[in-house]
């Protein structure tokens, strides 16, 4: 069997590796370079911290499959620092009253499936893990133990090699403008210079941009909301911050990487339907700038190296995107994933892949199908 | 400390160095002047190692001198990863040296203030070179409302570092030496009220979804305007970045740019070593050397791996009756030395580029300097979405532009070395037509705005008519697009 | 001449990556992702060069020659229009104080 992959972020790269795993002939197609989109723009965190309990479940299964590609990097691949992953505490924060009550009903989703979380006064946060923070800029935290941060380019490039060890193929700046279709399938992806790539499936995992081809295919799946986020990196410090820190009020997260530099991004700035440049916006600098500031105010004097821009693929029920077309009966759908793809992603991409692989339905996916209301 | 790399007698320049101040380093106490940069009172200390490499910990001393390369990071005043080369001392500063990777958490002593400015102009310059500022003065005389940001705190771009004379045409300031060509250049700008100079004002991006080009101006420690501007017509005059050469023990102390000797020696009067060996005998390289003996430093050798100089003749003539050593084909092995410069050693190449065996010669010196080509500064262009392509004749990637220096990017036009590696004088007509066209097309200025165009590009296409601009103009012709309407 | 320590041939300031590691970096993309999967982004991501404090003003240049010399080895040609690669703001590191507002409620 032969499948064609369109798209190379965290879905697209963990769908073919685990195809490539089962046997399968897997080509992977992106427009641009590889690991392009909002895969190489996320802080690269497992978070158990999701608003659905059947996401909390793919999270912490994600964390375990992370934790084997690491081990396989290592072993396998010989790259010595894996995914350069490490456990840590995640620390989401309330600015105001109003905000704690919603996080206290996000954190019974994360109770009921087995999540340890203590309620925390800004005092003990800044005793017990953050001495940097000013204890008076919010109101109270919730804090979780199980997350996990690694490296987007370890993860992403990472499972691209070891799927071409299998034989498995990848190639860049090649966008697919259309297909050929016929008798209810999908003979083959056209690109833009007229090269053809057949296959006995397609898959997409294009993120953002996989409304444009299910348009471009007329097929009629649930629509997602594609919206404006981003990023930036600041310069090196001594290493001392373990945690990930969460304002789910104002959509931003920040930790410090195991490069020893703050990385943050803002998960929705609220514009929806940006054009697919990945754009740099002066907005987001100053939403990251100011709620970082108000929480750690010496951070005020770290420099920022590098910011960038993103776009992401928000469903209406929070649900990602998974399985069959009903159109064509060899494309399959694997998109949406809201704000959480690199969190649950590895899971999702493994199920996938069995669904792919061997004509069996995943019952747990049955919640994600792509013409639900 | 006893020692005083400061140059206290030269034949051409003489320094404004203001008054003494005094600061801690390490600990020590360091007498400088209060128009110093930390960097250049350091190294006017005889102090050469301002930091330490992360991984290796290998001793690093400033490479750039204008805030670009990193290697003289230390903390000052509780704040760490300072630029020390482009922040000037103040009295009872607290500096000291750190692993910047290792950067304990900022500890400032004084707390942040920033002034937020927004502000509206016909046209905003970025870059006060000779481009910058000759397009500010030919808009501003066509009545634009003009900005003009530069990230040096003394505009003028690369003329402030020159002590030479200029030759070609009255019109390009023939006759005069590029560092009173740049305050006669100055003082027109602020002839014209009609022009906001920005000094010490680094423009951080053009953020399309606002349509705001924004710069940050440094007011002092810890004290920032920063500047959100919008422009009808932008101008990019951002010059030049020097290139630089992997070899063995290209990092130690005492190995630097050309324009980072010039920046020490002509800006801030001090000598960056004792005796140097150059590497390049393109233009740079010989007006560094002829510069570097004004200053009473040897130069040991000029060496260039091409069988040519590329320099002008009149430039290569000047330092060879000097009795300085031009080494052709001959190129840099190795540098040696226990935590700076002690020697390097040379070796001479065939007409195949190989080494000729036998041919390594090790000559002692305390300072390295690279003068092996330019290559455009084009970030802001790119920022600005303008289309670019690698051209070798004109040193790098440049941007598509029309005959009016109007780039792919509507309303965005460039000029000087951000165009295509030229020369000051080139820079200067440049800057005249981009400004002209930015001005004429915003439906400012008359006949005689338009009498100025033609005459600098006029004046332009007869200065490439010389034989050493065959290369410039073939360059020119694959970026050149039609004109937009 | 032989008993003078030889110093590396530093390409990476910032991070400290030598000549020795880079070509190698080089390398290990080439394993994981083939000719047809490598750029100079993957380069980057796997030496790690241009995210240091100099924002790749020291190295990309050197990085770029890397990659041609090294792709020539492998009998692929590079045309440099391919080695071009967008840098991001800031256009120097800025104090991240200088971008935020008093209150939070403004963003």
């Amino acid at each position: 069997m032969k499948v064609l992959v369109i798209g190379s972020g965290t879905i697209g790269t963990s769908v073919s590796q685990e195809l490539a795993d089962k046997g399968v002939d897997v080509e992977i197609y992106d427009a641009k370079y590889l690991g392009y989109g909002a895969t190489s723009r996320s802080l690269s965190v497992f978070s158990v911290q999701q608003r659905d309990r059947r996401l909390v479940k793919l999270a912490l299964e994600s964390v375990e499959l992370a934790k084997e590609l690491d081990r396989r990097l290592k072993e396998e691949a010989n790259f010595p620092i894996g995914i350069f992953g490490e456990r840590c505490p995640h620390v989401s924060v309330a600015f105001t009253e109003r905000d704690y009550e919603i996080l206290r009903d996000y954190s019974e989703v994360w109770r009921s499936e087995g999540i340890d979380v203590k309620d925390v006064s800004p005092g003990e946060v800044k005793e017990e893990l953050l001495p940097w923070v000013d204890e008076n800029s919010f109101y109270r935290a919730l804090v979780t133990y199980d997350d996990y941060k690694a490296f987007t380019f370890p993860f992403t490039l990472g499972r691209v090699g070891l799927m071409r060890m299998k034989g498995g193929k990848v190639y860049k700046y090649r966008e697919i403008k259309d297909f050929d279709t016929g008798g209810g399938r999908i003979k083959a992806a056209v690109m833009e210079d007229g090269h053809k790539a057949d296959a006995d499936v397609f898959v997409v995992a294009g993120g953002a941009k996989s409304r444009e081809i299910a348009k471009k295919l007329d097929d009629p799946v649930k629509p997602i909301r594609v919206t404006t986020a981003g990023g930036f990196c600041t310069e090196p410090y001594k290493y001392l911050f373990k945690p990930v820190i969460t304002v789910e009020s104002k959509g931003y997260r920040l930790t410090q990487t195991l490069r020893n530099e703050f990385a943050a991004v803002v998960y929705d700035m609220g514009i929806d339907n940006p054009s697919y440049d990945i754009e740099e916006s002066l907005r987001l600098l100053e939403r990251i700038a100011t709620v970082t500031v108000k929480l750690f105010p010496s951070f005020a004097y770290i420099n920022v190296l590098r910011q960038w821009g993103a776009y992401l693929d928000y469903t209406d029920d929070g649900l990602p995107i998974v399985g069959w077309s009903r159109k064509y009966e060899n494309l399959y759908y694997i998109y949406g994933f809201n704000n959480y793809g690199f969190s649950i992603g590895t899971a999702v991409a493994a199920r996938a892949a069995v669904e792919i692989a061997d004509g069996r339905r995943d019952q747990f996916l049955e919640d994600f199908r792509p013409y639900r209301e | 400390m006893s020692v005083d790399r400061r140059i206290w007698e030269h034949p051409v320049l003489t320094w404004d160095r203001g008054e003494p101040v005094k600061f801690t380093f390490d600990g020590k106490g360091v007498v400088a002047y209060k128009n110093e940069t930390i960097a250049a009172a350091l190294y006017a200390a005889g102090i050469m190692s301002f930091t330490q490499s992360s991984i290796l910990h290998r001793p690093r001393g400033p490479f750039c001198m204008i805030g670009k390369c990193s290697q003289c990071l230390m903390r000052v005043n509780g704040i760490p990863h300072v630029r020390t080369c482009i922040t000037p001392v103040e009295e009872g500063m607290v500096v000291e040296t750190e692993n910047p990777h290792e950067s304990e958490f900022p500890t400032p002593v004084s707390s942040l203030e920033v002034e937020r400015k927004t502000l509206s102009y016909d046209v905003i310059i970025v870059g006060a070179g000779p481009a910058g500022l000759s397009a500010a003065i030919s808009a501003a005389k066509a009545g634009a409302k003009v900005a003009v940001l530069d990230q040096s705190p003394y505009p003028g771009g690369q003329l402030v570092k020159q002590t030479h004379k200029f030759f070609g045409t009255k019109e390009s300031h023939a006759g005069t030496r590029g560092v009173d060509i740049a305050d006669v250049l100055l003082s027109e700008v602020r002839d014209h009220e009609n022009v906001d100079l920005y000094p010490m004002a680094q423009a951080v991006g053009y953020y399309a979804p606002e349509g705001m080009l924004t710069a940050v101006r440094t007011d002092g420690v810890n004290r920032y305007t920063l500047l959100m501007m919008k422009g009808r017509r932008y101008i990019v005059a951002t010059g030049a970045m020097e290139r630089t050469l992997a070899f063995p023990g290209n990092d130690l102390p005492g190995v630097m740019g050309a324009g980072a000797a010039q920046t020490l020696m002509n800006v801030f009067g001090i000598r960056p070593a004792d005796e140097v060996l150059i590497i390049g005998a393109g233009n740079v390289g010989v007006i560094i050397a002829y510069q570097a003996a004004q200053a009473g430093i040897k130069v040991k050798a000029v060496i260039d791996i091409l069988p040519k100089t590329g320099a002008y003749l009149v430039h290569a003539a000047k330092i060879r009756r000097m009795r300085m050593p031009i080494l052709l084909r001959h190129t840099i092995k190795a540098v040696y030395g226990d935590g700076k410069v002690e020697s390097a050693e040379i070796y001479e190449v065939d007409e195949n580029f190989r080494p000729v065996p036998g041919s390594e010669k090790e000559i002692r010196v305390d300072g390295i300097w690279l003068a092996v080509g330019l290559t455009p500064s084009v970030e802001m262009l790119e920022k600005f979405g303008a289309r670019m392509k690698f051209v070798p004749e004109l040193g790098g990637y440049v941007p598509y532009r029309t005959q009016y220096l109007e780039t792919s990017a509507p309303g965005v036009y460039v000029a000087g070395d951000a165009s295509g590696i030229e020369e000051a004088s080139t820079a200067i007509m440049e800057g005249r037509i981009a400004g002209t066209s930015a001005a004429s097309s915003l439906g400012l200025g008359g006949d005689e705005l338009e009498e100025e165009r033609r005459q600098a590009m006029e004046w332009l296409d007869l200065f490439r008519e010389s034989p050493d601009y065959k290369r410039i103009k073939q360059g020119i012709q694959k970026v050149l697009m039609g004109e937009r309407v | 001449m032989s008993e003078k320590k030889l110093h590396p041939a530093i390409i990476c300031r910032c991070l400290d990556r030598t000549q020795e590691d880079m070509i190698g970096a080089f390398h290990m993309m080439i394993d994981f992702l083939g000719i047809d999967g490598a750029d100079i982004n993957a380069f980057r991501r796997f030496s790690w060069g241009t995210t240091g404090f100099c924002q790749g003003r020291g190295c990309l240049a050197l990085m770029q020659r890397i990659y041609v010399n090294e792709m020539r080895k492998l009998d692929v040609r590079i045309s440099p229009d391919e080695l071009k690669y967008k840098a991001r703001s800031p256009a120097q590191p800025v104090p991240l104080g200088i971008f935020a507002k008093n209150n939070l409620e403004e963003v």
